[in-house]
């Protein structure tokens, strides 16, 4: 309710400052050419008002032209009006002719609706006999994959299996080395303990008088080039004559003959030496 | 439970024993029959030097043993006096394997103090030492003990009881162109040195035997120009007449307890047989009875049974009568003549006198075998008599124009005459040990 009177003096203020406006474009205009050009400013408003305060009949001849126009823009008006009318049937017309189109679209959207759906379902049923297919592709794919992996797997057997024997050959062949190496370590062995025992009794003074069924076992101990290092008795005869007449001939056959081979000569390093008078050699 | 535990362990160290120490087994059964290399260093002396070289016995000892090999002073420049002074890698390489070292200090008043050590080169010490000992003896004794340590080193040597203190009794013959013959019953050391006569008669003397104490000594004596039989004690010379028989006393033995003789008797007939006659009695026993010559009895070990020489075969041959069965059987069969028999200390063997192709010669008979060795050679030979430790053989030899004693070892290896006496030398005949 209070917003009228706002409005209402709004307007009035419009309506005086477009009038304002108008009066100061009419003295603009009206001015005469040969006056010099005044200065706008403050000192001078008294002398404007009364300029416009001056001309009442050219703001009458103003006053009726703008009647004039006014009555001119109705009429265009009016005449626009009649347009509108004139475009609203024919727009009607036009909608009434679209709605028919329309109409007549949907019925052929209907059908294509109708093509297309049962197309769809062709499509589908297509879908679901190549899923079905991809299914069965798949299925026997995932056989062919388990039987793929058996046959792997027997392969990867079979070829453990082969390794293995082929391990076994290998390991057999190297025991068949072993025991040739070993046959051949045995006949070195059988030699230098030969030549050790002739080297010994060699150097063996029998003492005279000795008990024939008596036997002394020392224990020898050889270092590098068959030094005897050391000498102990293990078991004495209980003829301490016989136990020494041992010990000296192994001391004075030092050093004894032994293998150059270090591995052969290890086996050799430790002896027990059994000593039983029993024959003269010479 | 305890028992389970150690067989387990005794199993597991079997198996494993071999692999883990690798140990080679050898026998040994072959040696060599030699004389056991030795030296004997001088013994060092102070400025006294004693008047009986200890050193050159005690080598000499070894040397004529035939055990040793007793390497001569010239081949080493080393004097040890001690065990712990031997330089052991030198005296190895010395080609020895023990060594006697020692000393002879003077003490005054005649009076010496002998040491000596003897040192295995190839034993570890303390063990290398095997013998380390001193004596405080007189200066006549000198010698005795020189023997004695000779004794103590061949016995830990070689096992066997040496025969260096022992003695031999021999009767020795002195024959000059201006005088009758003389006839002496000697005693002397094992070595032939310090000889003592113990009878000196006009008249032979024969057959000559030790008591098993060795304290007396039976001979045949013809001082009364008939053979008797006395026994004389060798401390005292102290003498008793034994037998007196018609026709032969000979050959007297004594039995292995001393308390009998055997003797070989004719008792008037012609051909002497054995009898043995009790020394406390004079109990006489025949124990052969034939009409051939049986002579020379020596006894077993046991006692039980008596050897002796006997033509019976048609030559002199060795026979063994059993004195309890008179069982009797013939021992030697090679040559044409064995005589002058006796027992080696083990019983197995006899020592005799052979004569082949009219050498004669001391023999070694293996009764075991049967095979007969002869121990000399030159074939003039007399009397062999055997050693206590049966090792060597005294008997008379033929050296030049005189007779000698001389010895051989059993063994045959070493030979060798004993120094020279004053005279022909006849039946020698080994003491026992002495104790």
């Amino acid at each position: 309710m209070e917003v009228l009177p706002i409005r209402k003096s709004f307007s009035l203020s419009l309506i005086f400052h477009a009038f304002l406006f108008g009066a100061l474009i009419v003295t603009i205009v009206l001015a005469p050419p040969n006056k010099p050009p005044t200065t706008l400013n403050l000192q001078q408003s008294d002398k404007i008002v009364q300029a416009v305060s001056v001309n009442q009949a050219q703001v009458e001849q103003e006053m009726s032209m703008l009647k004039n126009q006014q009555s001119k823009n109705q009429a265009a008006e009016q005449a626009k009006l009649a347009a509108l009318n004139k475009q609203a049937a024919k727009a009607a017309q036009l909608k009434a002719q679209q709605e028919k189109a329309l109409a007549k679209l949907k019925v052929q959207q209907d059908a294509a609706m109708k093509q297309q759906q049962a197309q769809l379902a062709a499509i589908k049923q297509q879908q679901q006999a190549a899923q079905k297919q991809l299914d069965t592709i798949q299925k026997s794919a995932q056989q062919a994959a388990v039987k793929q992996q058996q046959k792997v797997n027997e392969q990867k057997q079979l070829q453990l299996a082969a390794e293995k024997s082929l391990q076994q050959q290998l390991t057999q062949q190297a025991t068949q080395l072993d025991e040739a190496k070993q046959q051949q370590i045995n006949s070195q062995l059988a030699k230098y303990t030969e030549l050790i025992r002739q080297a010994i009794g060699q150097e063996w003074i029998i003492p005279p008088n000795i008990n024939p069924s008596l036997y002394c076992i020392l224990e020898i101990k050889l270092a590098a080039g068959g030094v005897v290092s050391n000498v102990t008795i293990k078991q004495s005869s209980g003829d301490s004559i016989l136990d020494r007449s041992a010990i000296t001939a192994v001391y004075r056959a030092s050093p004894l003959p032994v293998p150059s081979d270090p591995s052969l000569f290890k086996q050799m390093q430790d002896i027990n030496l059994k000593v039983q008078p029993n024959a003269v050699i010479k | 439970m305890r028992k389970l535990v150690l067989s387990f362990f005794i199993v597991v160290l079997s198996v494993f024993a071999p692999s883990a120490f690798a140990v080679l087994n050898i026998e040994l059964t072959q040696g060599i029959a030699s004389a056991i290399p030795v030296a004997v260093v001088p013994f060092a002396q102070d400025n006294q030097l004693a008047p009986t070289d200890v050193t050159t016995i005690i080598h000499n000892d070894l040397a004529n043993s035939g055990q040793f090999n007793v390497i001569s002073n010239g081949s080493f420049n080393q004097y040890p006096t001690s065990p712990t002074s031997v330089d052991m890698k030198y005296w190895q390489t010395k080609n020895v394997n023990d060594l006697v070292v020692g000393s002879i200090k003077s003490l005054g008043g005649g009076q010496y103090k002998v040491s000596f050590s003897l040192v295995s080169l190839f034993d570890q010490a303390p063990n290398n030492v095997l013998l380390s000992q001193e004596f405080t003896v007189n200066q006549n004794e000198l010698r005795r003990v020189s023997h004695h340590i000779s004794d103590l080193i061949y016995e830990k040597l070689t096992g066997v009881r040496g025969v260096f203190s022992t003695h031999l009794a021999y009767v020795l013959v002195q024959r000059s162109t201006s005088q009758p013959p003389k006839y002496k019953l000697m005693v002397s050391d094992e070595d032939g040195y310090n000889p003592q006569p113990i009878l000196v008669s006009s008249q032979p003397i024969m057959s000559p035997a030790w008591s098993p104490d060795g304290r007396q000594i039976s001979y045949v004596s013809f001082e009364s120009y008939l053979p008797q039989i006395y026994v004389s004690t060798v401390a005292t010379g102290q003498r008793r007449l034994i037998t007196s028989f018609n026709g032969i006393n000979g050959a007297p033995e004594w039995s292995p307890d001393g308390k009998e003789l055997a003797v070989a008797l004719s008792r008037g007939s012609a051909n002497p047989n054995i009898y043995t006659l009790s020394l406390a009695s004079g109990k006489l026993v025949q124990i052969t009875s034939d009409w051939s010559i049986n002579t020379e009895p020596s006894w077993s070990k046991d006692g039980q049974s008596i050897l002796f020489t006997s033509d019976r075969g048609g030559s002199p041959q060795i026979y063994e009568i059993d004195l309890n069965t008179k069982a009797t059987q013939r021992l030697t069969f090679d040559g044409t003549y064995n005589a002058s028999a006796s027992f080696t200390p083990d019983a197995k063997s006899l020592v005799l006198l052979n004569r082949q192709s009219g050498q004669f010669n001391v023999a070694l008979l293996n009764l075991q075998t049967n095979s007969l060795k002869l121990l000399t050679k030159g074939g003039m030979n007399q009397s062999p008599s055997l050693a206590p430790n049966g090792k060597m053989v005294v008997y008379a030899s033929k050296a030049g124009s005189k007779n000698v004693l001389a010895m051989v070892s059993t063994d045959g290896t070493v030979n060798m005459q004993l120094p020279d006496q004053q005279g022909d030398v006849q039946e020698p005949a080994w003491s026992p040990f002495m104790n």
